[in-house]
């Protein structure tokens, strides 16, 4: 069950791929999960280095249908060393146009992901948040519906 | 006096069965009740869920229904009459960390009215055993399920709507579903004595 990272290699690759803005506007429910990772495990956001780097490579590479993100990256994560508590946050935070289409859950490295989607116009809008014992990453982005197959392509149980 | 009685019976036995009818349709439910795997979930290591429920089926159909290119289609095509997905995985640590008690509130409900084993169908991957029952009702498939078990893994796949079973394989690395390597036994049969042509 290496799907979950796998998973998540894919949307941070595909993201970090992106040549378009990024997006700012206000956003209460990417906001939300943010402010309960950093409270809850006392963590500071990290501006993902390196990013500029990303962008011109990917003005050479076809982005993978990844049309705007958001991205939150923690490191050195304390406190709990699990969180009962996110996916009651994921579901109060998000309206009932998000569907959880993915939720895995590994004992051994202390990881948590869910995967939501919401219909965008002709797009996907997708939030994957990703917690372990040590870094949490929170993703947002809107995609082509395409990008969304191919990511459940790979997701192998 | 018997008349009368036969005519104040008619519409109370129409009311019967209607409500028969409907006991049977709800008994022909394929959606499976998940919630009784929370005890392997609390055993195992890993787990995974995957829920595509009505709503998303229906964005992704409508989604798809865009698309021209020859993989899509088929895909479209495949997923045409599927209403829901469900997937659950569990992987344990070491091999007897989950016994068979453990899915057999799932086996009970697959062996519930409607539901039917398809036999000589096997997973190629090592060690796997892999069972799928199929729901009929009304002529058609109403539903599918793949119980696919081996000492440190348990995976069920139980999709509600129409759905080729011939096409199963198909459907694998799809929305979800995850690879399996489905394959079916080719089991020969006898050959049809020929006819004497009687010269």
């Amino acid at each position: 069950m290496k799907q979950t990272n796998a998973l998540c290699f894919i949307v941070l690759a595909s993201v970090l791929l992106v040549p378009v803005s990024v997006a700012r506007a206000a956003d209460a429910e990417f906001d939300a999960v943010v402010r309960h990772i950093e409270s809850t495990y006392n963590a500071r956001r990290n501006d993902p280095g390196g990013m500029w780097l990303a962008r011109l490579a990917a003005r050479l590479v076809h982005p993978k249908g990844v049309k705007s993100f958001r991205i939150a990256m923690f490191e050195n994560l304390s406190g709990p060393r699990t969180d009962p508590g996110l996916e009651g946050i994921l579901r109060d935070s998000l309206d009932a146009s998000w569907r959880p289409i993915v939720k895995a859950t590994s004992r051994v490295d202390l990881e948590q992901t869910f995967v939501y989607v919401r219909p965008s116009g002709s797009d996907f809008e997708v939030l994957v948040v990703t917690v372990d014992d040590e870094e949490a990453t929170v993703i947002k982005a809107t995609v082509d519906p395409k990008a969304v197959g191919s990511w459940m392509k790979e997701l192998e149980t | 006096m018997i008349a009368r009685s036969i005519k104040f019976l008619r519409p109370v036995l129409a009311l019967v069965a209607v409500a028969m009818l409907s006991v049977t349709a709800f008994a022909q439910n394929p959606k499976l009740r998940l919630d009784s795997l929370v005890r392997l979930g609390a055993k195992a290591s890993k787990t995974v869920e995957v829920t595509v429920d009505r709503e998303l089926m229906a964005m992704a159909v409508k989604f798809l229904s865009g698309e021209t290119d020859a993989d899509t289609k088929k895909v479209r095509e495949l997923v045409a009459g599927i209403q829901e997905i469900f997937v659950r995985g569990f992987e344990f640590e070491n091999e007897g960390e989950y016994n068979q008690a453990d899915v057999d509130e799932i086996r009970s409900q697959l062996s519930g009215p409607g539901w039917s084993r398809i036999t000589g169908v096997r997973s190629k991957k090592g060690g796997e055993n892999a069972e799928i029952y199929v729901m009929h009702g009304g002529g058609k498939v109403l539903g599918l399920t793949i119980l696919a078990t081996d000492p440190k893994e348990v995976t069920i796949v139980n999709i509600i709507g129409e759905i080729d079973p011939a096409r199963l394989s198909e459907l694998e690395g799809e929305l979800g579903v995850p690879r399996m390597e489905l394959k079916r036994e080719v089991k020969t049969a006898p050959a049809p004595t020929p006819k004497t042509s009687g010269r």
